[in-house]
């Protein structure tokens, strides 16, 4: 029996997803890619304080509000930027009674009447602590389609963990997948948006199948402050790690500079060898040096004679892969940074 | 008096439109780059201007940097293939690539002799701490490693075109101090017989850190840049040597002045040619010797500049507010910048042409970067 297309059938189907579509506020594309909205997203969000600004990134200009836990709406004020490039860039003040500490989905409606929301980017905190910790897991390696993989139990039992921990944020350091495939990334967003912290990713070797990577985050280079303290994530691919060809030793400098009068400063990537690009390691570890970098990729703690990068300045904290079990949390203070034990929720 | 204003004021209207009818003219030759979606994905292709023509390069994955001979005949750049990265040398007379033989699996940066007869590269087995400098023969096929046993792990060793400044440093030598069993003599011989070439040595200093410095060698014989030269130079990063054409100077980047800088050695001594607060890297020297391009932060956002060396002048070539632009590659009559920018939001290939602010987009694909001008084929 041949299939006929009927009108009927089609429009109904395509009033069902409009519905759909304008009620929830589907986050993503149905392949996980993001939709409208680019930054910030759950796994590159923005922690700040209200009376503060932060930047957004979109396909398309529009109205922006957050979404709290109750679902209340807030209305927020943006200034976008001249399109300049193929993305508009705007700037957002939080401002608003109604903006309590606490996590907040982003949702764009624009100019079309096109509506897309990202959870758990935007997280509001009344004030940034002098001490304060955070979870570092990496090496994650979700495989299958399957929320029963082994892979992703472990995953969801360690963020069960972090939930419960007194971290303020959790850095996923690369290989957040084991091939980057469509519903791979599904599954890892599943358990990743069941965190109640906020999560930073980087990408890591495995993660890279052309640029779906840009697809899942927009972008693999970035940095955020917290409190006193700078972040700047960085990606050291596969094979060339860390090219010189490209933006990102741009990106680094102009992150090392913004993020020069920090208390410390740290580097997040998936892994530090001594064939990454010269220029970034330049950048970040000779002409003015980062604090602390935490990456994984070996899947071992590093040894002593790791505990620093070769040029002398930066000190080195590596963490077993998640994928067996293990997951570090660090305290952070006037003295520095300091790694709790490694734990392991599989008993190894 | 009257009679030569009238004289004057018409030689100048010619010299400015004589310009000008040069200047409207469009770049010639053809361009090398990489272009992919990234990284993983980069091939070599090249492009010629007047007619828009593309070619790709299709051995292999994950092409490096590609790099012309001086004869303009054939492009080197490194490619992955089973087993490691290679080096390939692509024939654009033949159309035919020719992928040389190694000793170790992993093999960049590759550089040309000033006769296209050789080429040199780094080969290692584990990484930035273990990096040989190699000399490839390829009329005889034959793979050598430079500078003796003694030479440290090298990063992006550049061939002397001409041996001028050594010449110079010889004529002083009783008053250099070079390394304790570095045979000057027969530097000079093998420098004459084959090249000299400068890389950046990496090593561990005495606090067990790493650090960088200049080191010339040849066949046989390694030293680091005579003291005399290079005052404190083990305190400080040097990168990125570049010979001038001519073989009569050098520049260079270091971190001396506290923050990342361009330093001009001639034989009038050593001088820092970029001294801004903000980074100074990345010299290219224009093909007639008379300027160096170079990436400077000093605006704000990655822009390209070019500097007169023997004064320090410095002139802005490509700065906006809006982009950053970054990768200046010479056009052989020095008249021209190929370079990479991204107003689009990914990086592009853009031409302009030094003396004025009109830009032109050369590609309009996923990526492309590292470009490469043609020499004049000889």
């Amino acid at each position: 029996m041949r299939f006929r297309w009927h009108k009927e059938y089609v429009l109904i189907f395509l009033m069902i997803g409009l519905l759909v579509s304008f009620f929830n506020g589907y986050a993503r594309h149905e392949d996980g890619t993001l939709g409208i909205i680019k930054l910030p997203n759950e796994g590159c969000p923005v922690i700040l304080s209200p009376g503060q600004t932060f930047n957004i990134v979109a396909e398309q200009k529009g109205t922006i509000f957050l979404i709290d836990n109750e679902k209340n709406i807030i209305p927020l004020n943006v200034q976008w930027e001249e399109k300049k490039t193929e993305i508009y860039k705007g700037s957002v003040i939080l401002m608003g009674e109604d903006i309590k500490a606490g996590s907040y989905s982003i949702q764009i409606i624009t100019e079309g009447g096109a509506k897309d929301v990202n959870p758990r980017s935007i997280w509001v905190q009344n004030e940034f602590r002098e001490y304060y910790t955070f979870a570092h897991i990496s090496d994650i390696h979700i495989r299958s389609d399957s929320l029963q993989d082994e892979n992703a139990i472990t995953f969801q039992t360690i963020i069960e963990k972090l939930n419960q921990s007194d971290a303020q944020f959790i850095l996923l350091t690369g290989d957040l997948t084991h091939e980057a495939k469509t519903e791979q990334w599904q599954v890892f967003l599943n358990i990743l948006n069941q965190a109640r912290k906020p999560t930073f990713v980087c990408a890591g070797n495995h993660d890279r199948n052309e640029d779906n990577y840009e697809k899942m985050f927009y972008t693999s280079t970035y940095a955020f402050r917290y409190g006193k303290d700078g972040y700047i994530i960085f990606d050291t691919r596969e094979y060339r790690t860390a090219d010189s060809w490209g933006e990102q030793d741009t990106l680094l400098y102009r992150y090392r500079r913004e993020l020069k009068s920090s208390r410390w400063t740290f580097g997040i990537t998936h892994r530090y060898e001594f064939t990454m690009g010269i220029r970034s390691q330049i950048i970040l570890f000779v002409d003015d040096p980062i604090d602390f970098i935490l990456y994984g990729h070996t899947h071992r703690e590093n040894t002593r004679e790791e505990s620093v990068i070769p040029w002398g300045k930066t000190r080195v904290y590596v963490v077993p892969a998640e994928k067996d079990g293990f997951y570090r949390i660090f305290d952070v203070g006037e003295g520095g940074l300091f790694p709790r034990p490694i734990q392991n929720v599989k008993g190894k | 008096m009257k009679k030569v204003f009238p004289v004057l004021f018409l030689f100048s209207f010619y010299i400015i439109n004589s310009y000008r009818v040069f200047s409207d003219e469009n770049p010639e030759g053809h361009i090398a780059y990489l272009c992919g979606l990234d990284i993983d994905t980069y091939r070599v292709h090249t492009i010629e201007l007047e007619t828009n023509v593309e070619k790709e390069l299709t051995i292999g994955t994950h092409h490096g940097a590609p790099v012309w001979s001086p004869d303009g005949k054939k492009i080197a750049f490194s490619s992955k293939m089973e087993g490691g990265l290679y080096i390939v040398i692509w024939d654009s007379v033949t159309d035919k690539y020719k992928v040389l033989k190694h000793q170790y699996s992993w093999n960049d940066t590759p550089s040309w002799s000033a006769d296209s007869k050789y080429i040199s590269y780094i080969s290692c087995e584990k990484g930035l701490t273990d990096q040989k400098a190699v000399v490839y023969d390829i009329e005889h096929e034959k793979e050598e490693f430079w500078g003796g046993e003694k030479i440290p792990s090298v990063i992006n060793p550049v061939w002397f075109p001409k041996l001028d400044i050594l010449n110079a440093m010889s004529a002083t030598v009783s008053q250099v101090t070079y390394t304790e069993g570095f045979d000057i003599n027969k530097f000079f011989e093998e420098g004459y017989s084959i090249g000299v070439l400068i890389g950046v040595a990496v090593f561990q200093s005495a606090e067990k850190m790493l650090t960088t410095e200049l080191v010339l060698f040849s066949k046989t014989q390694a030293t680091p840049l005579p003291k005399e030269l290079m005052l404190e130079s083990a305190r400080f990063e040097e990168l990125n040597p570049q010979v001038s054409p001519k073989g009569s100077s050098l520049v260079f980047e270091t971190n001396e002045a506290g923050n990342r800088e361009i330093y001009y050695l001639g034989r009038r001594g050593i001088s820092n040619i970029s001294n801004h607060h903000l980074a100074d890297w990345n010299p290219v020297w224009s093909p007639n010797g008379e300027w160096v391009a170079f990436e400077s932060f000093r605006h704000g956002r990655r822009g390209i500049y070019r500097v007169f060396p023997e004064t320090a002048r410095v002139f802005p070539l490509v700065v906006s507010g809006d982009y950053d632009a970054w990768s200046p590659a010479w056009s052989p009559d020095s008249q021209w910048i190929c370079f990479v920018a991204n107003p689009s939001g990914k990086p592009q290939l853009y031409l302009k042409h030094i003396e004025e602010d009109k830009i032109i987009p050369l590609t309009e694909k996923s990526v492309s970067v590292a470009p490469c001008w043609r020499p004049k084929t000889k």
